[in-house]
């Protein structure tokens, strides 16, 4: 008979117990190694495995993702398998307490959430490996073990949520909802708290010039703290989990206490929403560039609603309020002959019959001076400067309404590529009219251009890419080289060729999911042209251009910026410049995270002539703003490309 | 009877139509609270819309889940077959009860969006009639599908899973235009704005839908007394849960894999385009002008058919069957060294753009830029790497002058090849690193260097020198791991051996002892 001392027979209850709990997360094991193979045949049936260096590695949203999906299932699977198989009252008969059961499943969520970390890992160093060249430096090992174990932290935390989650039972709609809300008021408070378990910032370590490994120690923390508690938070449930509390969180309550939950749910959700949709909202101030490019500067007070009134004229259904009648009766009769200058732009096309809806009293964003949705133009009265400047508004909305008409709505299905063409010939259409005002707008287009374009190439597929394009441009960019665009068009094949394009976009339909070069090629193929010309055309535009308005352009020097962190700002200090004319001031913008997009926001210029933001206001070890010059006489800003700028 | 049966289901859902009815208002009101939708869409059918889209499926389908799967799940189906009805009298009242919740919240909503957009919307009889009866064919379209899902017991999760998936996929990889078919271009984005045309097409085609999955739903609920439907409602095993998953993901990647290696690209065609195909090589050259002169279109026939004709030869040499088409675009604007060389590899073809008139039809620098594209190409990039960069370079730069230099120190009196050499020496170890080997050359002294390397090939004898670069760099390149372990078969060293019967070393002294050669006194 073999006699085991404790310390022996307590090892083998622990392996017995780990290997029990690993057992029973066996199909999360598989779902990992399942997810972890789709990877890797991706990458081995899509591409050269040796051709990948720093390719394809996941980032803070795929990781949270992840996580999401396997993370939560771990947590909720290891105490939930207890309670379907009914097997907790036999654990509880061990000679184990419930704190060493719950170490046992911690331990156990833990290694199969390291297995995700360490086949990614594997994954990245054996890319990075075969894909290794003489002049690729020594491989990234740090940078993915940090951010592996990152990532891990991460899934601990997801888990340890997933393991408190497991525990509420049909109380969870109201746990999570409560979660939800806490986390929206959280992150719209002035403190800024969510930033401590900001996942981007987390899941992004880098290494600096020096080649020293980055660690975003706040977001370690934060996560740290918030995995810790959540934990704590579990492992006093599961102590305290008899069957006492289990059938009360169970048990069927009367109707009145289900409508009472339910209420309180519902109300819990609807308030969380509500918060959450106000905060994705833009901020209600107009927006800074606007203003100081005196673009569409608010200069009429709302007057008092006194209820709203139409009026048709023979292209158009006006909305308006009451209080504004005078103004609109004034320019009624001449909103036909604007339609009627768009149509003979696009050389008359036949559309659908009906009028287009014409709204002036409802707002638009606030960088916006209209806005076309179909057959809805929305051209608040409100913020134009004058009759002049309404109505060439509203001849570029008409021209965003005769786009859509002609193509049947293809040029917004394909928003990416014809983002470019569809400002760009609106504002050629809006400027199409002879006269002195439009001369004079058609100079601001043109000397924009030139502007823009002596601040970096712009060729014309990164144009017609807007997301490439916004990724090194501002994206206001579209209206003055697309006007370049669309005037080349019009060299190449005549005033036709505009309309050309876009019934070739409706009835020769480009596949789906082509690229911007492939869908201009198809298109402009559809129209008897190629798109090597239309691209000579354009170079040859924006260059003259360019030469014609040199002392113009000289008047505004190129820009650039050394970034620091003090204290608790970042401060943007411009690098000595000169020559600049006139009235024409520096500008910086940054990209201000609001939820579901990014906004630019203005940064304000201090005494010394710098631009400084908070720390804690920005997430991430990276900043990203542009710099750029603006007057009274431009008609928009002109913008530096995107810079970064490492943090330290 | 019926009317019992009715009440049976309010009551027993009571507190699921309450859920139903505040998961649309919390919607609503999410939307309706934010000003950045409301601004980007200017009407409160737009947000509307919204609405349809991402929650009355979801509303739709729980309500399904209730009526139905439940049933069938807890066996209470069987309570009421015992009622003295028939089984489909019992399905018709589920379905049109559900259908009248869902098309009631449909039209409240409508109603409550019209009242908070009442002055900032041109309203017409016509209008007003075509919102309702798009917003009741969306709603009878997510219930006839909700209804039919519900059936399918523990199968729901992964069909309604592979349903959305699979949507997306079309959308997103398929270049199927899902937001603009059938019930979807019901409520797409002209929903809000439209006043005027009736979508008569996805009309029909959404009533079709609705008469399919409605006669699916039966069909589930009444085959074999039901029985396939009770089956259906049973637990899932864990290995059944296994299975599914798995099938479901490897789809995913089986779908996305060939999705990225589909291509779906027209061929360019160059209006007025000068066309040459020989052999295994294909060009076409045309002006980026709208007009050309008669002397651009004689340089355009000239420089096509010299790259057709050079390029057939090369094919020959090499071994290959096809090559990647060449398009030459003659750019006026361009000054007279000023080349474009764009190499897409998806599909295959290079194009080069370059002023043709300020250009001869044997500029050496002009023939090797598109050997080396051409040749990069048709192996999708692979060529430019540490062990194969130098056989790539040095072809491309020794093919279009190999009559005039069959020695070192031919070669070296050639323009653009007279300088002084800064690397003397190479050793094998510098042909195994190549892409750190030529950074410490300038781009004129790489293509000397490697040019006089295959002069020193040569050396081996024709024949082998042909064997050898027909191997490296005849291969034509497909987009997978099969490329990569084509490469590792085949190591330039082994070729090498196989081909010449030498080495590297002996390569590299060969190549160092032309490198050496004494270039003439000025």
């Amino acid at each position: 008979m073999v006699n085991r001392s404790p310390n022996r027979k307590g090892q083998a209850m622990n392996t017995t117990l780990l290997k029990k709990e690993l057992t029973g997360l066996r199909f999360c094991i598989l779902l990992i190694v399942v997810l972890a193979s789709m990877s890797w045949i991706d990458n081995l049936f899509t591409g050269f495995p040796d051709h990948m260096l720093d390719e394809d590695v996941q980032d803070g949203s795929d990781w949270l993702v992840h996580w999401l999906i396997v993370g939560l299932f771990i947590g909720m699977t290891s105490f939930n398998q207890e309670r379907e198989h009914q097997t907790q009252s036999f654990l509880d008969g061990l000679a184990v307490s419930r704190l060493s059961l719950f170490l046992h499943k911690l331990v156990a969520a833990v290694l199969v959430a390291s297995l995700c970390c360490i086949l990614e890992l594997i994954r990245f160093l054996a890319l990075d490996g075969l894909s290794a060249t003489s002049v690729s430096g020594p491989i990234k090992w740090q940078v993915h073990l940090a951010e592996c174990s990152l990532a891990l932290l991460l899934g601990i935390t997801v888990v340890a949520v997933g393991m408190v989650l497991s525990f509420t039972r049909k109380w969870f709609p109201l746990v999570a909802g409560l979660l939800f809300l806490a986390l929206v008021l959280l992150s719209s408070s002035s403190q800024n708290w969510v930033s401590w378990i900001n996942t981007t910032a987390l899941l992004s370590p880098t290494l600096s010039d020096g080649g020293a490994l980055i660690i975003p120690w706040k977001q370690v923390t934060g996560f740290s703290v918030f995995a810790a508690a959540t934990l704590l938070l579990a492992c006093i449930l599961f102590r305290w989990r008899d069957d006492r509390i289990s059938r009360w969180l169970e048990r069927d309550s009367a109707v009145w206490g289900k409508v009472l939950l339910g209420v309180i749910v519902a109300g819990v959700w609807i308030t969380a929403f509500v918060f959450f949709a106000k905060s994705q909202d833009t901020p209600d101030e107009d927006n800074p560039v606007a203003d100081s490019a005196g673009v569409i500067p608010s200069t009429k007070p709302d007057a008092e609603i006194v209820g709203f009134a139409s009026h048709e004229t023979e292209h158009y259904d006006v909305i308006f309020k009451e209080s504004q009648r005078k103004e609109v009766m004034k320019l009624v009769d001449e909103m036909d002959s604007i339609y009627q200058q768009v149509a003979d732009y696009f050389q008359n096309p036949s559309l659908p019959s009906g009028r287009i809806v014409l709204d002036v009293a409802s707002s638009v964003d606030s960088h916006a001076a209209g806005v076309t949705n179909w057959t809805k133009i929305r051209v608040p009265m409100a913020k134009a400067t004058g009759e002049l400047d309404f109505m060439q508004v509203l001849r570029h909305e008409t021209a965003h309404v005769f786009i859509e008409q002609i193509s049947d709505g293809k040029a917004s299905t394909h928003f990416n590529a014809m983002r470019a063409f569809h400002e760009g010939v609106a504002t050629a259409a809006e400027l199409s009219v002879d006269d002195e005002d439009t001369d004079a707008a058609r100079l601001k287009v043109e000397r924009w251009a030139a502007l823009a374009g002596s601040r970096g190439d712009v060729p014309l597929d990164l144009l017609c890419d807007d997301g490439a394009l916004q990724e090194k441009f501002d994206g206001s960019l579209v209206y003055p080289m697309g006007y370049v665009f669309a005037e080349s068009l019009v060299e190449v094949g005549e005033q036709a060729l505009p309309r050309r394009v876009l019934e070739a976009l409706k009835n020769s339909p480009p596949p789906l999911n082509s690229d911007s070069s492939t869908l201009w090629q198809h298109v402009l193929q559809e129209c008897g042209t190629s798109r090597e010309t239309v691209i000579s055309t354009y170079v040859e535009r924006l260059a003259l251009l360019k030469t014609q308005e040199q002392s113009y352009i000289e008047g505004f020097p190129r820009l650039s910026a050394k970034v620091t962190v003090k204290g608790e700002d970042i401060v943007i200090r411009l690098n000595d410049f000169s020559g600049q004319a006139e009235g024409v001031k520096p500008i910086c913008l940054t990209l201000k995270p609001m939820g579901i997009t990014d906004v630019n926001e203005r940064l304000p210029r201090s005494a010394d002539g710098s631009f400084r933001m908070k720390r804690s206001e920005h997430s991430g070890n990276t900043l990203r703003y542009l710099l750029g010059w603006t007057s009274e006489e431009m008609r928009y800003p002109v913008f530096e490309p995107w810079a970064e700028a490492l943090l330290k | 009877m019926i009317r019992g049966l009715i009440e049976k289901e309010c009551r027993q859902h009571a507190t699921l139509l309450v859920f139903i009815a505040l998961l649309l208002v919390a919607g609503q009101l999410a939307l309706v609270s934010n000003k950045f939708l409301g601004n980007a869409g200017g009407s409160s059918f737009f947000l509307l819309s919204q609405l349809w889209f991402y929650i009355l499926p979801l509303a739709a389908l729980v309500l399904g889940t209730g009526l139905v799967a439940t049933e069938f799940r807890n066996k209470t189906q069987l309570f009421l077959e015992g009622l003295p009805m028939p089984r489909w009298m019992m399905l018709v009242v589920k379905y049109l009860l559900g259908l009248g919740i869902v098309s009631i919240c449909a039209v409240a909503l409508l109603a409550g969006a019209w009242w908070k957009g009442r002055d900032a919307e041109a309203m017409t009889v016509n209008f007003a009639l075509l919102l309702l009866v798009k917003s009741v064919a969306w709603a009878w379209f997510c219930w006839s599908v909700c209804f039919a899902h519900g059936f399918l017991g523990r199968y729901r999760g992964w069909a309604g899973v592979t349903l959305v998936l699979g949507l997306l996929l079309l959308q997103g990889m398929g270049g199927v235009m899902v937001t603009h078919f059938g019930p979807f271009e019901l409520i797409s984005n002209r929903f809000a704005y439209e006043r005027f045309i009736w979508p008569v097409e996805a009309l029909w085609v959404t009533a079709a839908l609705i008469m399919v999955t409605t006669l699916a739903g039966f069909a589930f609920g009444l085959v074999r007394d039901a029985t396939v439907a009770s089956m259906m409602s049973e637990k899932m095993s864990m290995r059944e849960k296994v299975v599914l998953t798995i099938m479901m993901l490897a789809g995913m990647v089986a779908i996305g894999t060939i999705h990225e290696r589909s291509t779906s690209q027209k061929p360019l065609n160059l209006p007025d385009s000068v066309d040459f195909k020989r052999g295994s090589a294909t060009v076409s050259a045309a002006a980026a002008v709208t007009t050309p002169t008669a002397e651009e279109k004689l340089a355009l026939t000239a420089h096509a058919m010299a790259t057709a004709e050079m390029l057939e030869q090369v094919g020959a040499y090499l071994g290959c069957e096809s090559l990647p088409p060449v398009y030459i675009i003659h750019r006026r604007d361009f000054g007279t060294d000023t080349t474009e060389v764009d190499d897409s590899q998806t599909p295959k073809r290079v194009v080069v753009r370059r002023n043709l008139l300020t250009t001869k039809t044997e500029d050496v620098d002009l023939q090797s830029q598109i050997l080396a594209a051409v040749l990069g190409v048709h192996q999708l990039g692979r060529l430019s790497s540490d062990t194969r960069g130098w056989v790539l370079e040095g072809f491309a730069t020794w093919w279009p002058v190999r009559e005039m230099a069959r020695t070192p120190a031919d070669f070296i009196k050639l323009p653009g090849h007279e300088g002084k050499l800064s690397v003397r020496t190479l050793r094998s170890g510098d042909l195994e690193t190549w892409l750190k080997t030529e950074e410490r050359m300038e781009p004129a002294e790489q293509k000397t260097c490697t040019g006089l390397g295959m002069i020193a090939l040569g050396d081996y004898g024709d024949e082998p020198r042909r064997r050898f670069l027909g191997a490296v760099l005849g291969y034509s390149a497909p987009l997978n791991v099969r490329a990569t372990l084509h490469d590792w078969l085949h190591p330039v060293d082994r070729t090498l051996k196989s081909t010449t019967g030498s080495d590297l070393p002996a390569l590299a002294q060969k190549w160092s002892t032309a490198l050496q050669t004494e270039r003439a006194k000025p």
